[in-house]
């Protein structure tokens, strides 16, 4: 061949190649292709735009910042305006793109053909057909029609009442989690059907009945980042929160204290707090409840939850000294046969306490907590559709076919509804059965708003074209009405058009926006949150409300019971279901960042276990990994066991959230549904599900199961990883003294302190005299390293790249802070195109965390009998004198002039040296090329490589948004400013815990947080000089 | 002045005559046995770079390997197989220049094991690495980029000791080789083989010049690969004593690993050489004797080698550490989930090897064999301990995990013993595995003086001249 025919061929080879790849637009038609060359005014191909919406993964609605790339949604975080986010999330609305961009999404309106045992029962529509199909059913079935809805709020919730009553369609709202039981104690005790928000920051004592706040109760991002506010260390001070619990969730792992109290036992404890409470402050704020105390026994309560009196007699002491505290719960975590009674007795410690207008106050209430229907209504609407009543059934949202129990028959049920349209995006169990689905779009692509909470107004805008032809449900529901001539109020041709009426006629004035409304709408757009009445806090609290005496009078202030174990062998344990932190009520289940996210707790990533004392599991001989049945009266699951050392010896607990049939390649078939092994129970007074029924039978079956899970280990083993001091130690150090024990010693100092102590100094290090022996003979003596981030370098030491003139980065985190959600991992995740490798790859150790929270019970026994839990986030400690650094042959690893510690994958090798030399063992390895099936590939954040197989990865700071702020400060002329730069971990971090900054500015926050004298570097005898500073954890919170 | 008329070391070897036939026996035809161990040995290469191409494509992964497990049994084989080559080394260039008498046999077989042996050894960090097809990245080569190998790594340091081995071994191999390649040359009847011969003999006619420059050249290449024995091994000690990791950076890594790697390499000597003594009936070349003496030697380095596993668990302890305490083989390794590997390691290497103070067991050829059996398994384990207990169990307890081997990286070991045994199995019949110059030194000379009238002789010096091919 001729080179100019060689050359001939290459050229056209690339040019078709190039023309192939422009006609790749994933299923966009060409026409609606963006032209760059003309290009959107905001759109401009390397910057990133954000857009403001809400989150509507739970019920919570936290405002969210979406930052786009060319059109494509690639990170969410928190809405900074938002007094619900605070500009944080947590891992759940971290992956709400993968929801976006799910594989298995339902693409486009498909209607059922077979039978559901077809392999492919499901033909594709076009949009106008699918919506004339559903208009068709709906005229035929006029009168007896539902639209089962999950809880919306806003402009949607009025669409759908109204377009309800024009079609002649009856509506019923449910939602798994619906706080019924509090709802319901609110409504007999005060008149009020709702929740109140709990203002958290102000409450200096917290008693915890139960509520998991932290990760889904009612508002957990608000909730977690008010908790953290109001029981951090600061200023001398710190917060006390009481767990009482027969099973500790992630947040009584948080607790100061844990009361180990006997399931159901919770209204009597809570009552006889209430008591003393009441006694103590001369009877003031007992009110109606006066007579219902002065029975109460408080050695009766404690003898029937099995703890001693003196444990609630302190209690009750902390509990009225705090001036301002606060009582919460039941959350689902509680919910058992007289969850109302605990919600009763609840709302009657805080009246008695006087909490009422301060840490919470029935002046604002969490709004989209209020209506939905409790599941007995469920039960009544599911036998309505087994006699045949109902002719069609419109779903979005709730998947009862999941959800309830076995008993409730909700799959015959539904085979009883001739015609069933489904809205979901995703082929869920209940969707599964549906005749026409009609997905929507993801909210990421939608128009609509939220209103999480009085006063609050969350606008919901779409951030990119829809990824899939889904059509937004409220388009679809007008244009319904239209084809069957129904005439709604403020009809609207689009959805669009229908929310920006509904704005300029209400929420304008209320908002008290002046002007054109063109102009405000653009400004509430770019504010992603509009604040009406009412949604601060009442300055100078609110009138506290008075108990009702007669409603009072309907609650049986007495423990629950529980089924009796099925007859058979095997030890009988009650089960206790809890919600998860990361699946919520499993809704969240197909999403692979969450289940690659190991659980907050028993760290166990894509399945399920049976968490079980560990007293109880020495009993039946077992240990983590060995395989249980558990029988109940209702099902039977096969499981691995977890011990947990949280939890009481009688009492075993499985997570929600897992166990599907179906939804999705990422949940089908992982773990085990908790309904599975449930009664159809409701409780009597609030209609709510009783998660909290059964004694089940758990026996061991002599196998032993591979658990997807990397750190297995419980305690530090003395390695002092993690390290805590008492309050005074804390306010000693503040001071600037030197305290004896809380130095920054490695355990040999500590342990030479302990054997030779007239030979060395309270930090360890040999005494003066000792030196000169040891030098005058030739020995070495032990030099002091001041390893504070901003003494980097040392003097005389010269370390890589590190010029003086640079900054130095570094990160500060409290541990006073973190509470170990683990939602830093996913947005690190999210942020740095981190591989999912699935549950087998993970059981064998091949996690691509880059940031990971350490979770170690503490305490002599903290195998069996911890006294508190320490949660530490570890990632690249960025040491100034790195030891991965020098051992890498090519180079990969090195050393920026601004300090970090790079890692270039182009020039890896992978000899993984550097892991290996890695103390802190935050490098980690691609084993193999990790997949994202098409369309998750979409979210890869196009400033971040990917990893092929081979290469070594690990934490940057995300490099690139330093880069990112570092060019534009350039570009403007200036120096980049303290708080510019925030990696994804600290932006998302619901307890701020995280500090970030050049720590050789003396008055950036990082160094003066750094400075701290609670501050050490973890394993800093290695004089690796890390410039990550942590700041201990305060224990002991007792006035010493 | 003593009359010789028999070899002190080799009594029952008549004459020159019967060396030249002996050893250029083994050039002809093979027998049925030797077949079938060649076809077992290249049926292990292919398994290895089946596995080893497998790996490649899915990813290192299939290794078995995990995090924060970076190493396993492929740097604990590598490791391994630069042990064995020392010995090769040592025999052949400490012993020449101490001027032992009895090495003349058995150099020849233990620099060509040594030459395998680093050519086994070099597979091992190719097959390790994350990308192989990067691998040439290690080396300074001028490049547009302008970027060197990082100098201050181990692994580079690693780079340039075992190729200077292999370079200067090989060359060693090469040259002591080719007298006895010519006198190949002058009794080979195949064609090939004397196409062969006469290239590699490179003309040699055994002129007294010739002789001359030859064991000059001999003597200063002995000289130079004298200190390579100790450098290789304590550069390679260094890929894990310049760390950071608990149970790695000791002081006594280097002169615990230069024991360990003469230990194991006269083990695999003996491994070697006992089976082809007997196959090939040169028990007349490899005597009770050479036995003994390695048998001394190992005795010497087995003592070594325990008291740095002594010294290992001193320090350890000592420290206070518990990083260091647990991180050794002397708590969390002999109790911990390893027992079994450190348990191996401590019998095949310090308790067994005690019998060789006894005479009559290193004087029995069986008991020999099975001795070394239990050293090699013994060091090769010794190794794995010291990277994958280490490993496993460092400064971060969220981050401990256990490791054990996969099917790939287990196929890639046997086939690497394949690939060494294919190499040593063709060189058997392809080169002279005794020196047969050497050899002749320490005989008597031809006895045709003697048969003229007795005469006193002188023991024989490099009698050049006497060297009839």
């Amino acid at each position: 061949m001729e080179r100019r025919d060689f050359l001939k061929v290459v050229g056209t080879a690339a040019g078709a190649g190039a023309l192939a790849s422009c006609s790749n637009t994933g299923g966009v038609p060409p026409e609606r292709m963006l032209p760059y060359v003309i290009g959107e005014p905001e759109i401009v191909p390397g910057i990133s735009t954000y857009y403001r919406t809400t989150c509507r993964e739970c019920p919570a609605g936290c405002g969210m910042d979406v930052r786009t790339r060319e059109g494509r949604a690639l990170k969410a975080d928190g809405n900074p305006l938002s007094p619900i986010s605070h500009g944080k999330l947590c891992a759940r609305g971290q992956a709400s793109l993968h929801g976006l961009y799910n594989p298995d999404r339902v693409p486009q309106a498909l209607v059922r053909q077979g039978g559901p045992k077809d392999a492919d029962p499901w033909k594709k529509l076009s949009w106008d057909q699918a919506e004339q199909q559903l208009a068709d059913a709906l005229a035929r079935g006029r009168g007896r029609a539902v639209f089962l809805t999950q809880n919306y709020t806003g402009t949607l919730d009025r669409l759908v009442t109204d377009w309800c009553a024009a079609l002649g369609v009856e509506r019923v709202i449910y939602d798994t989690f619906a706080w019924e039981p509090v709802r319901t104690a609110n409504r007999l005790l005060f008149g009020v059907d709702g929740v109140p928000v709990h203002d958290f920051a102000q409450a200096e004592v917290v008693l915890n009945f139960g509520a998991d706040f932290l990760e889904t109760w009612i508002s957990p991002v608000d909730y977690a980042h008010g908790f953290v506010q109001g029981n951090a260390y600061r200023a001398g001070k710190r917060g006390k929160l009481y767990a009482l619990s027969a099973h500790q969730t992630l947040t009584d792992l948080n607790a100061e204290e844990w009361v180990p109290v006997k399931p159901g036992t919770e209204p009597l404890v809570a009552l006889a707090i209430a008591r003393l409470v009441a006694e103590r402050a001369g009877g003031a704020g007992a009110g109606a409840a006066a007579p219902l105390l002065a029975g109460v026994n408080v050695d009766a309560a404690a003898a029937a939850a099995g703890i001693s009196p003196e444990k609630i007699r302190q209690i009750a002491q902390d509990f009225g000294n705090g001036g301002r505290s606060l009582a919460v719960g039941p959350g689902p975590a509680a919910q058992h046969r007289n969850a109302t009674a605990v919600a009763a007795a609840v709302a009657i410690l805080n009246s008695v306490a006087g909490n009422y207008g301060h840490t919470l106050s029935f002046a604002r209430l969490e709004e989209h907590a209020g209506r939905s229907a409790s599941y007995a209504q469920m039960q009544q609407l599911l036998g309505r559709l087994r006699s045949g009543q109902v002719q069609v059934l419109l779903v979005d949202g709730p998947n009862p076919l999941y959800a309830f129990p076995a008993q409730d028959d909700v799959a015959g049920a539904l085979a009883k509804v001739p015609f069933i349209a489904s809205f979901s995006s995703y082929l869920d169990e209940t969707s599964e059965r549906a005749h026409l689905l009609l997905p929507d779009h993801h909210f990421l692509e939608s128009w609509g708003d939220y209103v999480p909470r009085t006063g609050v107004r969350s606008i919901v805008q779409p951030v990119m074209m829809p990824v899939f032809d889904t059509k937004l449900k409220g388009d679809v529901l007008l244009s319904v009405a239209t084809r069957a001539k129904a005439t709604l109020p403020n009809a609207a041709p689009t959805f669009y058009d229908y929310l920006r009426g509904s704005w300029q006629r209400e929420v304008q004035p209320a908002a008290g926006g002046a002007g054109a409304f063109e102009a405000w709408w653009e400004e509430s757009l770019k504010a992603g949150v509009v604040l009406t009445a009412g949604a601060a806090a009442p300055a100078g609290g609110a009138a506290a409300p008075a108990l009702q005496a007669a409603g009072l009078a309907r609650i049986r202030f007495e423990a629950a019971s529980f089924d009796a174990a099925p007859a058979g062998s095997g030890e009988s344990l009650i089960l206790l279901a809890y919600p998860s932190y990361r699946f919520y009520d499993g809704r969240m289940a197909d999403r692979a960042w969450l289940q690659e996210l190991p659980d907050p707790v028993h760290k166990v990533t894509w399945d399920s276990v049976l968490e079980i004392s560990p007293v109880t599991a020495k009993r039946l001989g077992l240990d983590d990994g060995n395989v249980v049945e558990v029988t109940t009266s209702h099902g039977k699951a096969t499981l691995p066991v977890w011990r947990h050392p949280g939890m009481r010896p009688d009492v075993v607990a499985l997570q929600m959230g897992l166990g599907h049939r179906g939804f999705g390649r990422y949940a089908d078939g992982r773990g085990v549904n908790v309904a599975s092994l449930l009664g159809a129970v409701a409780e009597p007074e609030s209609g709510a599900m009783v998660w909290q029924q059964v004694t089940a039978r758990v026996k061991p079956t002599g196998e032993w199961a591979r658990m997807s899970m990397q750190n297995q280990v419980k305690t530090e083993s003395g390695r002092e990883i993690t390290r805590d001091i008492s309050l005074a130690d804390a306010r000693r150090l503040e001071a600037g003294a030197v305290v004896a024990g809380a130095s920054a010693g490695s355990p040999a100092r500590e342990s030479a302190r302990e054997r030779y102590p007239e030979h060395v100094d309270v930090t360890g290090n040999p005494k003066g005299k000792v030196v000169g022996e040891l030098q005058a003979a030739g020995g070495f003596a032990p030099e002091t390293v001041t390893a504070g981030p901003a003494d980097y370098p040392p003097p005389h030491t010269y370390y890589g790249e590190y010029s003086e003139a640079q900054p130095r980065w570094a990160m500060a985190i409290d541990m006073e802070r973190c509470i170990g959600c683990s939602a830093c991992t996913t947005a690190c995740y999210a942020e740095n195109n981190i591989g999912i490798v699935g549950p087998e790859q993970v059981a064998r150790g091949r996690h691509l965390q880059w940031i990971r929270i350490e979770r170690y019970f503490e305490g002599p026994e903290a195998e069996t009998a911890p006294t508190h839990v320490n949660f530490l986030p570890m990632l690249c400690q960025q040491c100034g004198n790195a030891p991965c650094e020098p051992v890498c042959p090519v180079y990969a690893a090195y050393h920026t002039p601004d300090g970090l510690n790079a890692q270039i994958y182009n020039r890896c090798v992978g000899t993984r040296y550097c892991a290996n030399n890695c103390p802190y063992k935050v490098r980690v390895f691609n084993w193999f090329t990790w997949q994202w099936p098409e369309p998750l590939n979409w979210q890869l954040n196009p400033d971040v490589g990917v990893r092929e197989k081979g290469v070594m990865e690990k934490c940057t700071f995300c490099v690139q948004r330093i880069r990112d702020a570092q060019n534009e400060a350039r570009l403007q002329g200036r120096g980049v400013h303290d708080g510019e730069i925030v990696p994804a971990c600290a932006q998302t971090c619901p307890g701020e815990a995280i500090v970030f900054g050049n720590v050789k500015d003396p008055n950036s926050r990082v160094a003066q947080v750094a400075a701290s004298g609670r501050g050490y570097r973890v394993l800093e005898e290695l004089n690796t000089q890390p410039a990550i500073t942590y700041l201990k954890r305060v224990v002991d919170a007792s006035e010493a | 002045m003593a009359t010789v008329v028999r070899s002190e070391t080799h009594p029952d070897i008549g004459s020159y005559e019967d060396v030249n036939r002996d050893i250029l026996k083994l050039l002809s035809r093979p027998g049925r046995g030797y077949r079938i161990l060649l076809a077992l040995a290249i049926a292990g290469v292919i398994a290895l770079f089946t596995a080893w191409g497998l790996q490649i494509v899915l990813g290192i992964g299939m290794s078995g390997l995990r995090n924060p497990i970076g190493w396993g049994v492929y740097i604990t084989t590598f490791v391994f197989w630069v042990g064995i080559a020392h010995s090769g080394t040592l025999i052949s260039a400490i012993l020449y220049l101490f001027r032992a008498r009895w090495r003349q046999s058995i150099y020849r077989a233990a620099e060509a094991m040594t030459v395998f042996a680093v050519m086994t050894a070099g597979l091992f960090p190719v097959i390790h690495v994350g990308r192989p097809w990067l691998a040439y990245y290690l080396m300074p080569y001028p490049n547009q980029r302008m970027i060197w190998p990082n100098f201050r790594s181990p692994l580079v340091w690693d780079v340039f000791a075992v190729g200077t081995y292999f370079t200067v071994s090989a060359t060693f191999f090469y040259i002591g080789m080719i007298p006895d390649l010519a006198a190949a040359r002058d009794s080979a009847i195949v064609p090939w083989r004397k196409k062969l011969y006469s290239t590699l003999s490179l003309g040699w006619r055994g002129t007294n010049w010739e002789w001359k420059h030859f064991t000059r050249a001999y003597l200063y290449l002995a000289a130079l690969a004298t200190p390579l024995v100790l450098s290789v091994h304590s550069v390679v000690s260094w890929d894990f004593a310049m760390s950071l990791v608990p149970g790695w950076h000791s002081t006594v890594f280097a002169p615990y690993f230069v024991a360990g790697a003469i230990y194991s390499g006269l083990a695999m000597v003996l491994t070697l050489l006992i089976p082809i003594r007997k196959i090939f009936g040169l028990e007349a070349y490899f005597t009770t004797r050479h036995v003994e003496q390695m048998a001394k030697v190992m005795l010497l380095t087995s003592l070594i080698v325990s008291y740095a596993y002594l010294c290992e668990a001193f320090t350890a302890w000592y420290t206070f550490e518990p990083a260091e305490q647990t991180g050794g083989y002397l708590m969390f390794g002999a109790t911990g989930e390893y027992w079994w590997s450190a348990w191996l390691m401590l019998t095949c290497n310090a308790f067994v090897p005690q019998l060789l103070w006894f005479r009559q067991v290193r004087r029995s050829i069986p008991a020999m064999f099975v001795i070394t059996l239990f050293v090699n398994i013994g060091m090769w384990f010794e190794r794995y301990s010291i990277i994958v207990l280490s490993l496993s169990h460092e400064y971060e307890p969220w981050m401990w995990n256990q490791y054990r081997p996969s099917l790939t990286g287990m196929i890639i070991i046997l086939g690497s013993f394949g690939w060494f045994l294919m190499w040593f199995l063709l060189f058997l019949r392809v080169l002279p595995a005794v020196s047969v110059a050497e050899l002749k030194e320490v005989l008597p000379p031809p006895l045709r003086r003697l048969r003229a009238g007795p005469a006193t002789l002188r023991r024989p010096r490099g009698g050049a001249e006497e060297v009839r091919p």
